[in-house]
């Protein structure tokens, strides 16, 4: 008998029942909670919709016009049938009856068979044995041809599913790229230029957008060791210091670092960027790496 | 790494984000004549399905045939589950999701189970190698007859792949095995080499995320 799930074990599941990636006996215990409970029973729905979703994500594949005609010409075929049959109207074959009837294959009459013509006159004794032969040198033939077919369809599947995910990632990268571009140049972005000390002279620029979106991009820092960072604080007029997150420079001292956080658009006095230990600090401990006031254009 | 999509009513009204908006619109205005030729359906007027197959087949053709790879295979799915839906109209329930969902989870679901039953036959028997898989699919075109329709879809696309591209690629990662490999999470966890909980947990996440997106969309376009 199945053991009934609670609310805070349906709710951990739904999301994975609205990909219908549950096994089944968790499927059944999840549905059998959710036909009792109205909240978990909204929220499935929710979930299944934003799966419906995913769908759309997909390039469009049209299918063969034709092809599609005729499918739907059969639809409309069989619903018509299915329609007169539920109301009762004897004219019409029910669309079941109708496929009962149609056979599976055509069938041949065995007067058109015709039979095989001897090459040559072996004797009588040896015919069954050459057939044979030949019988299992055709299979065998037939079988490295088909296992050599399913090796192509393999590669070729590959190398199908590998153009696909390529595209995928370059519909996304591009899709990133906007979004950057967006999150850069809106009329309503506001930008803080930072400056540090050191040999290399590090500059960036803070971009804030609407959306409580924070963009750095910083040049020129300096590597750190192995078991630090470096820590994005946003500082407001009153000098809180409020950790955006931590982040790492690649090999050029160049960096990329995205965050979202809210803050009052009249809130912020200060960006400053500090090299702290690995996994960041509640409050900044260590030297200032970079540095700009709120209002200032430019480095 | 992939960074989140920003929107708000402000982009709204400058249409920095319209694909997306435009295709929740779409989805919106287009609830209730789905919802009307459902209805249709349930009522045996066959012309509805007619309606809803020109409609909606394009993107079950296309979900179909991704996770088939097989053109033949494909057509068939997508009579079936256009088949599946006239029979079932009347078994269709609002409170469980919208129309477009529920034709989608049809078309998968039957998918998935033609593809799970092809690799088992495919491992029972090396004679059970039909068509080449690659060959069927070089045999489909896109369709330009309908131009308008391939731009929108398009413009749908562009939108989902936008809201996608707000995950984390290890959550993302996590939902795309799950809805377009067909597989449960002991088996993504298997694939991944992920331990079960943290993949339920990614799952979980995604969703919540991807579902929190779209819910703020639906409230911003209405």
């Amino acid at each position: 008998m199945m053991q009934p799930m609670s609310h805070e074990e349906a709710q951990e599941l739904l999301a994975t029942e609205a990909l219908d990636a549950l096994r089944a006996v968790e499927h059944d215990t999840l549905l059998a909670h959710v036909g009792d409970c109205a909240e978990c029973s909204a929220e499935l729905a929710g979930l299944r919709d934003s799966a419906g979703f995913l769908a759309e994500a997909l390039p469009t594949v049209a299918m063969d016009s034709r092809r599609s005609a005729a499918i739907r010409s059969q639809l409309l075929a069989r619903a018509t049938a299915d329609a007169a049959a539920r109301r009762g109207d004897p004219g019409v074959n029910s669309p079941d009856k109708r496929h009962a009837q149609t056979p599976i294959a055509p069938t041949v009459p065995l007067h058109d068979e015709q039979p095989v013509r001897a090459i040559g006159r072996p004797p009588a004794s040896r015919g069954g044995w050459y057939a044979a032969a030949a019988a299992v040198m055709l299979a065998a033939g037939l079988l490295t041809v088909l296992r050599s077919s399913r090796r192509d369809a393999g590669i070729l599947r590959n190398e199908l599913a590998a153009v696909r995910a390529e595209r995928f990632e370059s519909e996304a990268k591009i899709t990133l790229r906007d979004s950057l571009i967006e999150q850069l140049t809106g009329v309503t972005v506001r930008i803080v230029g930072l400056t540090g000390d050191g040999p290399k002279a590090p500059v960036g620029w803070v971009f804030w957008d609407q959306n409580e979106r924070w963009t750095l991009l910083a040049h020129n820092l300096t590597a750190v060791a192995a078991n630090q960072v470096y820590q994005l604080w946003l500082i407001t007029p009153g000098q809180r210091k409020l950790s955006a997150g931590t982040f790492a420079a690649d090999h050029r001292g160049h960096s990329v670092f995205r965050a979202t956080l809210a803050l009052p658009r009249d809130s912020l006095a200060a960006v400053a960027v500090t090299v702290e230990p690995a996994g960041g600090v509640p409050q900044p401990t260590g030297p200032i790496a970079l540095s700009g006031e709120a209002g200032k254009i430019g480095p | 790494m992939l960074a989140s999509v920003p929107f708000s009513k402000e982009r709204a009204a400058q249409g920095n984000c319209s694909p997306l908006i435009n295709a929740i619109k779409r989805r919106l205005h287009s609830a209730d004549s789905d919802r009307e030729l459902v209805r249709q359906m349930s009522a045996s007027e066959e012309q509805a399905l007619g309606i809803f197959y020109d409609r909606w087949a394009p993107l079950v053709h296309s979900l179909v045939i991704h996770l088939l790879d097989d053109a033949g295979e494909a057509e068939d799915v997508v009579e079936e589950t256009f088949w599946q839906a006239w029979r079932q109209a009347s078994r269709y329930d609002q409170s469980r999701g919208s129309v477009s969902t529920w034709l989608v989870t049809i078309a998968r679901s039957r998918a998935l189970d033609r593809a799970r039953s092809r690799r088992r036959r495919k491992e029972d028997s090396l004679t059970q190698l039909g068509e080449s898989d690659a060959a069927r699919v070089t045999r489909v075109g896109v369709d330009a007859a309908n131009p308008h329709e391939d731009a929108e879809a398009s413009d749908r696309r562009s939108a989902v792949i936008k809201a996608l591209c707000t995950l984390p690629e290890e959550q993302r990662e996590a939902l795309q095995l799950a809805y377009f490999g067909g597989l449960s999470q002991t088996e993504i966890a298997d694939k991944t080499g992920q331990p079960l909980g943290t993949v339920k947990t990614r799952t979980r996440l995604a969703m919540e995320k991807l579902r929190k997106q779209l819910k703020t969309l639906h409230e911003e376009t209405a």
